[in-house]
C-alpha cells in the first residue's frame, strides 16, 4: 500500500499544527522549538522539522497529514515534506501584514507540486479588522492562472478542517 | 393521490420513510401515502442491498419508473434521482415534487410561450432584482433585500433549505413597498449569499433560471462560501469541475459526474443567484474540456471516496 | 532576524573555544552556534559554507531526532550525527535555546570529537548566559 500524504503549509502562526491536532487520530508529532525571533511575540513555539498527524480509512489504510514549518527559511524541509504528496493546504494568517502577498509566496513556492496536485486555501483569523476581502484572494488567484478554492475557517474547528481536506479531494479527482 | 413504495430498505430507514410520508401533507401538491399493494408511483431503491437490486431488476418497467436511488454514496448504475443517506424531508420533498413536476410536464406539454412564466421560487428571485422581497407560508418567513444584500428569516439550517423547497405557489409573495419588515430588534440580518445559495439549490426543482443559456458553458469565479452548512459530496465536484481553465456545457458536466441533470441545474441556479457564475455562449468553439484533463483511474477514484467517506465521519 | 545576540567579548569567547577544537582535530573545518528555530549566530568556517540554511537546517535535523528519539521512548537525545563517505556532522543542543554543530572531515576520529565537542559546549554554556 502507498503512502498518502496531504501537506498543510502557510505562514508562522497560522495554525498548521493546531489544524493536525484538530483532526489528527493521534496525538500529533510535534517538532516544536522555542522562538528566539519577532515572532516570539506572537508565540512561544514554532514548527522547525514538520508536525505529523494520521487519519485511519476503512481498510485500514493510513492518511499521513504533514505540517511543515512556516518560516522561508526553511524552505528545504519544504520540497522534502511534499514528495510524493497528494495535495497542498496553504493556511495564511489574515492579521499578519500583508496576507495576499502570503498567499502568493506559498503558491510560488509550491508552484511544481501545486501544479501536479492541486491546493486549497484556509484564511484564519478573519474576525479581526482590515483583513483583505475574500474576493482579492481570488482575484491574486486568477492573476496567476488559478483557481483554488478559498474558505474562512477555524482551524481548531474539526469540520472546518475536514471541509479544507473534503475540497481538496473533490479538487483532485474532478478539477 | 400518488403512492410511494420502497425495496431494500432497514426496518429503521422504512420507518423513517413512512413517518416522513404522513408528515408531508400540504408541502406537496398531491396527497402522498406509502403503499406496497398498489402499483406506486415512486420508488425508494437501496442501491447498497445487492438483494434489493436483484428484485428491483426482475421488476416490470412500468414499475420500475420514477424509482430513487438511496444510497450512502454514488450508486454504482445510473438513475437520474437520488437520496443520499439517512433520509432528510427536504430532500425527499424535493424529489418527490420533481416526480410530481415530470408526470404533469407528461400531461401538459409546455408550449413556447409557457415557458416564460415564472415557475419556480429560484426564477422568481431572480426576477425580483435588487428590491425587497417577503416570501411566507404560514407563520415561516423569509425577507431577502437584494439593494442592501442581506436576508432575515423566521428559520434557520435544514428548516429554512425545507421552507425554500415549496412549489412557487404556496408562498406568499410580497414586493418593494407592500413588504412588512420585522422589526429590526427582532431579527438578526445575515449575508444574502447564504439564502440566494439555498434558493438555487432548493428552490430550482429541476428548472434553469430563465437567464441562463440552457446551451452556455460554465465557470466559477469563486467557490461558495458554505457558511455553518456542509457542502454535499455533490455541491464540492460541481465547483471542484467548474474550476477547470475551460469552461463546460450541462451534457459535460452529467457526464465528467454522473450527477443527475435536477441537481447539475440546482447547482448552476444557486452560483448564478450568488454571482460566482461566469457563463460563456456555447455557439463559441468549444475548448476540447476532456482532452486536457486526463482521467483519474479507478483505483485514485477508490482512494479518494474512502477519504471522503473518512471525512463525513469523524472519530473523537 | 534572531533576538539572541552574542556581545562582541562573548563572540571573541566563542572564537576561542572553536579555534581550541580546530587545534584538537584539524579534521574539524567548521564549527556554528545556532537558535533552536533555525538563527545563525555565530560560527568558523574555514571553507566556504552556507551558514543561515545550515542553521535552519540543524534545527530541523536535532528537532527531528529529539522527537524520533521519544517517539522510540529513548530519553536525552545527546547527539544527532550525520555520517557521510567523505566526513562528519555532529549536532547537540547548547543550553536551552542554542545549537552547536560540528563538521569534520571523515579522518576524524568519531569518539574524539565527542569529546572534543562535548567538553567546548560545556565551556559555551558556563560562560554564554
Amino acid at each position: 500500500m502507498s503512502e498518502i500524504k496531504i501537506i498543510i503549509t502557510g505562514t508562522p502562526g497560522a495554525g498548521k499544527t493546531t489544524a493536525i491536532a484538530a483532526i489528527s487520530e493521534t496525538p500529533p508529532v510535534r517538532t516544536d522549538t522555542a522562538t528566539t525571533d519577532e515572532l516570539s511575540e506572537v508565540k512561544e513555539q514554532t514548527t522547525v522539522a514538520m508536525d505529523f498527524g494520521e487519519l485511519t480509512l476503512e481498510d485500514d489504510q493510513k492518511v499521513f497529514l504533514y505540517g511543515t514549518p512556516g518560516q522561508r527559511r526553511f524552505e528545504f524541509m519544504w520540497k522534502i515534506l511534499v514528495q510524493g504528496g497528494l495535495g497542498l493546504i496553504i493556511l495564511v494568517d489574515c492579521t499578519r501584514e500583508d496576507p495576499l502577498a502570503d498567499m502568493k509566496m506559498y503558491l510560488e513556492n509550491f508552484s511544481d507540486f501545486i501544479a501536479e496536485t492541486g491546493a486549497v486555501i484556509g484564511l484564519v483569523k478573519r474576525d479581526m479588522t482590515d483583513t483583505p476581502p475574500l474576493d482579492e484572494f481570488y482575484q491574486a488567484l486568477n492573476q496567476q492562472g488559478l483557481m483554488f478554492p478559498v474558505f474562512e475557517v477555524d482551524v481548531r474547528e474539526q469540520g472546518d478542517v475536514a471541509l479544507m481536506i473534503d475540497a481538496l479531494v473533490s479538487l483532485l479527482e474532478y478539477s | 393521490m400518488k403512492y410511494l413504495s420502497s425495496i431494500g430498505l432497514s426496518v429503521k430507514d422504512e420507518n423513517v420513510l413512512k413517518s416522513l410520508i404522513d408528515l408531508l401533507g400540504a408541502r406537496m401538491s398531491e396527497e402522498w401515502h406509502y403503499r406496497d399493494d398498489v402499483p406506486a408511483d415512486a420508488l425508494l431503491l437501496d442501491v447498497d442491498n445487492p438483494d434489493a437490486i436483484a428484485t428491483w431488476k426482475m421488476r416490470p418497467e412500468t414499475a420500475r419508473r420514477n424509482t430513487i436511488a438511496y444510497s450512502n454514496s454514488e450508486p454504482g448504475f445510473a438513475l437520474t434521482r437520488r437520496l443520499a443517506k439517512p433520509l432528510r424531508a427536504a430532500e425527499l420533498i424535493a424529489v418527490l415534487k420533481d416526480i410530481e413536476q415530470a408526470n404533469d410536464e407528461l400531461a401538459v406539454p409546455v408550449v413556447g410561450s409557457e415557458a416564460t412564466e415564472v415557475t419556480t421560487l429560484a426564477d422568481c428571485v431572480d426576477r425580483q432584482g435588487n428590491g425587497v422581497m417577503r416570501l411566507a407560508c404560514g407563520d415561516r418567513e423569509v425577507v431577502i433585500d437584494r439593494s442592501r444584500q442581506q436576508f432575515c428569516s423566521s428559520e434557520s439550517g435544514e428548516s429554512l433549505a425545507a421552507l425554500l423547497t415549496l412549489p412557487l405557489p404556496e408562498y406568499q409573495i410580497s414586493t418593494g413597498a407592500d413588504v412588512r419588515l420585522p422589526s429590526e430588534a427582532s431579527v438578526r440580518w445575515q449575508d444574502q449569499k447564504a439564502v440566494l445559495w439555498l434558493v438555487g439549490q432548493c428552490g430550482s426543482h429541476g428548472k434553469l433560471l430563465d437567464g441562463v443559456d440552457r446551451n452556455g458553458l460554465f465557470r466559477l469565479n469563486r467557490w461558495p462560501g458554505f457558511g455553518p452548512v456542509r457542502p454535499s459530496h455533490t455541491v464540492l465536484s460541481l465547483c471542484s469541475l467548474l474550476s477547470r481553465k475551460s469552461a463546460m456545457g450541462i451534457a459535460d458536466m452529467r457526464e465528467a459526474t454522473g450527477l443527475p441533470e435536477f441537481d447539475i441545474i440546482a447547482f448552476i441556479n444557486a452560483a448564478f443567484l450568488t454571482g460566482i457564475l461566469d457563463i460563456q455562449s456555447g455557439d463559441v468553439a468549444r475548448p476540447e474540456t476532456g482532452a486536457a484533463k486526463p482521467e483519474v483511474s479507478t483505483e485514485r477514484k477508490g482512494l479518494l471516496a474512502k477519504i471522503r467517506s473518512r471525512l463525513a465521519n469523524p472519530r473523537t | 532576524m534572531s533576538q539572541v545576540r552574542i556581545s562582541e567579548n562573548g563572540a571573541q569567547f566563542c572564537q576561542s573555544v572553536f579555534d581550541d577544537m580546530m587545534t584538537q582535530s584539524d579534521a574539524v573545518y567548521g564549527v556554528l552556534i545556532s537558535t533552536v528555530d533555525g538563527h545563525d549566530v555565530v560560527k568558523c568556517f574555514k571553507q566556504d559554507m552556507p551558514a543561515s540554511k545550515l542553521a535552519a537546517m540543524m534545527s530541523s535535523v536535532l528537532a527531528l531526532g529529539e522527537t524520533v528519539a521519544i517517539e522510540a521512548d529513548q530519553q536525552q537525545c545527546r547527539y544527532v550525527i550525520v555520517e557521510n563517505s567523505n566526513g562528519y556532522i555532529l549536532t547537540l543542543r547548547l543550553k536551552e535555546k542554542l545549537v552547536l554543530t560540528v563538521i569534520a572531515r571523515a579522518n576524524a576520529n568519531l569518539g574524539m570529537l565527542h569529546s572534543i565537542t562535548r567538553s567546548a559546549v560545556e565551556k559555551l554554556a558556563e560562560k554564554l548566559k
